[in-house]
């Protein structure tokens, strides 16, 4: 008896994962299919739909692949966040500057080919690295906490690129309605990798830091060490880890992704920055990082997921009654359900059940004695 | 009517998991009167208390109150019967007025609605005049010092009506002045009527305040006592004497020169207090100086400066190996050959989430790194964490296997394993055994006096008087921020030792003790 | 030009736009300002304040009456904000993350209904939605100046400036408010006082969704009677900031808001001018992380440090 109890203890963590996504998965699926009939159709119709719009054929799942990119890349600026215990909301602000500065370049210096693109991504970059510089600053020296200042930065970020494209454009700060860069230079343009999809390079980017990420925090020092500041800073701080420095670290590598990312993004797929491209990009990435919980490989898989049912919501738009919203608030229901604190959920039921099961014996025993 | 039980507590017995907190535990007091509850930490006085308040529920036994047994559901009507509590750390909010504070949860209201704040501030006032305090109402709390907070606790206390006032460890945070203030305060309310019940482990105040005494060990009443029956060293003996005591085999070396050197330290914590007050000593090569001492007498800032983790007052010097290293952060520490075993287990000595290699290797990745700068190599990493989990025998199934699935001894030994066996030339140690079993104390002492015999200097600050004096050779005492000389292995008695720990009077103890109070 | 960009920050229309613009702001950020002071850390006000809007609509077409679409503005406000109490005060999610959640999904969700509701994307007008009626406010309306700014306004802008006062009473001047502050600055304590921190974070998160409920309706019925998609526009977020930067100041907050309203107006105004007025509505954002400096600037030792 003993035995199968200590054996079911070291499996908990696994257990409580297993039951956390299955369980989420089912009541997703639940409330979607709800949700489906509500508007009248077939679920399972809408799920073939969905399916066919993200693998039915190559164009189809190299649209997949097209929105897992951003997804993807996002998601690991924002798990690298989380991971460490900073609340990165700014990442769209950091990737709108990224895309904004990527295709300023991208139009206005000549280079060849691949440096130009070099040139353009790191750029962006290190645009949404200084752009968390503030809130970073103002986290350590003057203990505010990053997440509204982050938050305000996203706001500014959209309001100044939009200045900066009518500046472009007019020249002047009159009121212009433009609302885009001039395309970038085809030097600038990072190529399509599959012939005949939307596939681009980009994807390459995007997974190759993600493995650089798994790479860094499963293989170095300095991984090893971002990790315990996250867990537990006072055990990194006591074991000699210079905590302050890996914080500072975090924030700057988060910023640096997301505004390569921003990059990326306008070279691969748009050619130029419309104002507001950013939107709700950096709230997708913030979402795939927490159901991948901040894990880079799950990470990958998460953002394949999402960029799947981001496919498949467009084709399942064209062909059924069916709006895209609908996958979107699917979507939301499983971050809800696999948000829950499933561990301490079970614990306090456990703990409700023992103490419940301890007064029952003491009953029983206060009654023998008597 | 002086002779009325206010309040019996019969036959209170409350365990948690397999631990005995309190076991049939008898308390009567006498209205009028002040009550002292003594006892070391862990001898079940808070659990007592916080089953008087009824934030705990006792497995058994009943709680009388004039005479009449009650049967309060929650701490809120507790309260509303008269019982009031002066936490430790003080239940205030920061951010609030003290009118307000006091208040919170008791609002005489007008209207149904609105605070009445006229009625209020009567109320108050007229508790302030009657009980002599001269608390500023609309200050902010954090802008008081803390003697005139803990005077907002007893002022909010009276308002909600307390008969019965229980007071913990109230001078734990007091200047002798302060407290001076407290005991006229006590005797006032006394006097008026009201009852006190003081939890203390400092002897000297126990004798100049309290009507009655009650003992606490180990979760028992050990005695209830008047202070004219029983002389300060009876009274230590009563609270700190153990029955079974563990012995260390301490083997005879000879020390090599001082590896840490104190001059004049002094440390102030996270509030801007001064918690260690201008210390000096030093610890020798092959040494073991354990420090002693009362939870809250410095211990925490002492050490927490003699590592690097907050910077020590302008004039202090800490030499190691003769080189003073104020201002060498931890990292740097680490490199020297310095260890430490942090007292927080959980919250500082591992990462519970994390694998046991990681821990393994947490400041080992810094003072000896790796045969790469920048990458981690596993084969090192496995071979120092068996060395580990073989030498210190942590009994665990793989080295990735989460920490926090290891008992609290398995964890101990595995911070110790690793700060052990870093070859460092100091190491400071805090409360080593704390919370293990009696197994794992053994073969940890083992391991410190091996270590010591291998020529490495070691500090232990430990709240368990035993584990000092059967380790250490060389006893320093640490009280209200200041250390006296405890001799050197077993040149004091463990009364001795404890009288100076709970501010007893030096002149008690044989020997050439400095008098520090100036 | 430089004169009359100078004038144009006292014109009546400026100041106009402003006492209008900012309704939505004080109903969401006075109605929230209990749940945040209790210690939620509430994100979700764009989400319940989208659901408002359209709710609000939906009650006023399907009845003709805009007060029930009000009512049903705060209903389904107060159901969001439940949702998101369950997450995070019964199941102990993240509440940043639940509040990032809902916000994405409102979006989704306000939309989805708009079209099957009303068959229309983007957004929905029709005569069938009435809009709050003005209120005859000829007596105001005769004093130069004030007049103008003041007057010809409905009931909840009037009421939405009633409410500044209301807050401020309700939350120094109540037990409410002092148990509601009392929670949010330590829990333990106010436990001791028999005061339950669920029940008091619960409650002001009803308030909470009431009035961002409101606060959603008076931009769908405030004027121009329709619901689009993703009408709020980042508004709940301005509540937020508008919250975290008063400090549980009812009045405070109410002036930020003010702020807040008054440099949208302003950028409203340069661009009916033909001016770029995009530069002049980052204010709000960059006054918060200015005050932010500023109360921050207390705790600057000097290094950088991090308390574990």
């Amino acid at each position: 008896m003993s035995k199968v109890m200590s054996k079911i203890k070291i499996n908990d963590t696994v257990r409580i994962n297993l039951f956390k996504y299955g369980f989420s998965l089912i009541v997703t699926l639940l409330l979607g299919a709800v949700l489906i009939i509500a508007q009248g159709e077939n679920p399972a119709t809408a799920a073939a739909v969905i399916f066919d719009g993200a693998f039915g054929s190559l164009t189809k799942f190299g649209n997949t692949l097209r929105w897992m990119a951003p997804n993807l890349m996002l998601g690991i600026a924002a798990a690298v966040a989380f991971k460490a215990g900073v609340s990165n909301l700014g990442i769209e602000g950091q990737v709108a500057w990224g895309g904004f500065v990527a295709a300023v370049l991208g139009y206005s210096v000549q280079l060849p080919p691949l440096l130009h693109v070099l040139l353009c991504v790191v750029a962006a970059g290190i645009s949404g690295l200084l752009y968390v510089l503030l809130p970073a600053i103002m986290r350590l020296f003057f203990n505010i906490n990053e997440f509204i200042t982050t938050l305000m930065l996203n706001f500014i970020a959209a309001i100044l690129t939009e200045y900066l494209v009518d500046l472009i454009l007019s020249g002047t700060v009159q009121y212009s309605t433009a609302t885009s860069t001039p395309n970038v230079l085809d030097s600038a343009i990072i190529p399509i990798i599959i012939p005949g999809t939307s596939v681009s390079a980009s994807l390459l980017i995007a997974l190759a830091v993600a493995l650089l990420l798994f790479f860094v925090y499963k293989y170095t020092i300095v991984g090893y060490e971002l990790k315990q500041v996250g867990e537990n800073l006072r055990f990194a701080k006591t074991g000699g880890v210079k905590v302050v420095k890996s914080f500072l670290m975090i924030f700057l590598i988060s910023g640096f992704i997301a505004g390569a990312c921003g990059g990326i993004e306008v070279l691969g797929t748009y050619r130029k920055f419309n104002t507001g491209f950013a939107a709700n990009m950096g709230w997708d990435g913030i979402l795939v990082a927490r159901i991948a919980e901040s894990n880079p490989i799950a990470v990958i898989f998460v953002a394949f997921v999402w960029g799947a049912l981001q496919a498949g919501s467009l084709q399942m738009e064209r062909v059924t009654e069916l709006n895209r919203f609908t996958v979107l608030c699917i979507k939301m229901i499983f971050v809800l359900m696999v948000s829950i604190n499933y561990e301490w959920l079970f614990n306090t039921i456990r703990y409700a059940w023992i103490k419940r099961r301890n007064r029952k014996e003491a009953m029983a025993g206060g009654l023998g004695n008597s | 009517m002086s002779d009325e039980y206010i309040l019996q507590m019969k036959h209170i017995r409350k365990t948690f998991a397999r631990l005995v907190a309190n076991d049939d535990i008898n308390l009567d007091v006498r209205k009028g009167t002040v009550h002292a509850l003594i006892g070391e930490n862990g001898a079940g006085k808070s659990t007592l208390m916080r089953i008087l308040t009824h934030i705990y529920k006792p497995d058994s036994g009943e709680i009388w109150l004039n005479g009449q047994k009650t049967n309060f559901k929650t701490p809120l009507e507790a309260a509303r019967a008269g019982i009031g509590m002066v936490h430790q750390e003080f239940m205030l909010y920061n951010n609030l007025t003290v009118y307000d504070n006091i208040i919170l949860g008791f609002e005489e209201k007008h209207g149904g609605i609105f605070i009445d704040k006229k009625a209020c501030r009567a109320k108050i006032e007229g508790i302030c005049e009657k009980y002599q305090f001269n608390i500023p109402l609309d200050e902010k709390i954090k802008e008081l010092p803390v003697a005139m907070l803990q005077q907002v606790e007893i002022v909010k206390a009276l308002y909600r009506g307390a008969e019965i006032l229980i007071l913990d460890e109230p001078t734990s945070v007091l200047t002798p002045s302060g407290i001076r203030g407290l005991f006229k305060a006590i005797r006032f309310l006394v006097d008026s009527g009201k009852t006190i019940i003081f939890i203390s482990h400092k002897l000297g105040e126990v004798f100049e305040i309290a009507d009655t005494i009650t003992v606490l060990k180990d979760g028992k009443v050990v005695a209830t006592v008047r202070p004219d029956e029983i002389d300060e060293r009876g009274l230590a003996s009563l609270m700190v004497g153990r029955e079974v005591i563990l012995q260390a085999e301490k083997k005879d070396h000879p020390f090599g020169p001082p590896v840490l050197k104190v001059e004049n330290l002094s440390v102030r914590d996270k509030e801007g207090i001064l918690r260690v007050k201008n210390v000096s000593f030093e610890v020798r090569a092959g040494e073991i100086v354990g420090v002693a001492g009362v939870a809250g007498s410095g211990q925490q800032q002492l050490v927490e400066a003699l590592f690097g983790l907050r910077a020590p007052e302008p004039g202090s010097q800490i030499l190691f190996e003769g080189n003073p290293i104020n201002r060498a952060t931890p990292a740097q520490r680490r490199c020297m050959g310095i260890g430490y075993v942090p007292q927080d287990r959980l919250g500082a000595g591992v990462n519970g989430n994390a694998s046991i290699w990681e821990n393994s290797i947490m400041g080992y990745h810094i003072a000896h790194g790796f045969s790469s700068k920048w990458l981690l190599n596993h084969r090192e990493i496995e071979a120092f964490t068996d060395r580990i989990v073989d030498q210190f025998m942590v009994k665990r199934q793989k080295n990735s296997d989460k920490v926090r699935t290891l008992s609290g001894g398995n964890i101990q030994k595995l911070v110790v394993g690793r700060e052990f066996l870093q070859e460092n030339k100091l190491l400071i140690i805090e409360d080593p055994t704390r919370g293990i079993d009696v197994g794992a104390i053994e073969f940890i002492w083992s391991k410190i006096i091996e270590l010591a015999a291998s020529g490495v200097g070691i500090l232990i600050v430990s709240h368990e008087l035993n584990e000092v004096l059967q380790l250490s050779d060389r006893v320093l005492v640490i009280y209200n921020g200041e250390i006296s000389d405890g001799g050197r292995y077993r040149e004091y008695t463990e009364e001795q030792i404890g009288l100076l720990m709970l501010g007893g009077k030096l002149s008690d103890v044989q020997g050439d003790v400095q008098n520090q109070n100036q | 030009m430089g004169w009359e960009i100078l004038k144009m920050t006292v014109y009546a229309s400026t100041l106009g736009i402003t006492f209008r613009s900012a309704v939505p702001l004080l109903y969401g950020s006075l109605g929230g300002c209990f749940n945040q002071t209790s210690g939620c850390n509430n994100i979700a006000y764009e989400c319940v304040m989208l659901f408002g809007a359209l709710f609000g609509v939906i009650g006023s077409f399907y009845t003709g009456n805009p007060w029930i679409g009000a009512l049903c503005a705060m209903g389904i406000g107060i159901l969001v904000a439940l949702i998101f109490g369950m997450f995070t005060i019964v199941f102990h999610s993240n509440s940043i993350v639940v509040g990032v959640a809902l916000n994405s999904g409102a979006w989704a969700m306000t939309t989805l209904l708009m079209v099957s509701l009303f068959g229309s994307r983007g957004s929905f007008t029709d005569p069938g939605i009435i809009s709050f009626s003005r209120l005859n406010t000829s007596l105001i309306d005769k004093i130069p100046y004030l007049g103008s700014v003041l007057g010809q306004n409905v009931l909840p802008v009037y009421l939405a400036y009633a409410m500044i006062a209301v807050s401020y009473i309700v939350m120094f001047k109540t037990p409410f408010g002092l148990r509601i502050r009392g929670v949010g600055q330590n829990e333990v304590a106010a436990e001791t006082a028999g005061i339950s921190a669920v029940k008091y974070r619960m409650i002001s998160l009803v308030m909470m969704g009431a009035f961002v409920g409101l606060s959603g309706c008076c931009l769908s019925l405030g004027g121009l009677s329709m619901f689009s998609e993703n009408m709020t526009a980042g508004r709940g977020f301005l509540c937020v900031a508008s919250m975290i930067v008063g400090g549980g100041n009812p009045i405070k907050i109410a002036l930020v808001a003010l702020l807040f309203a008054y440099s949208d107006a302003m950028s409203q105004i340069l661009t009916t001018l033909g001016l770029n007025g995009l530069l002049v509505s980052t204010i709000p954002y960059i006054a918060v992380i200015v005050v932010l400096l500023i109360s921050g600037i207390k705790s600057f030792k000097g290094t950088a440090d991090l308390e574990g």
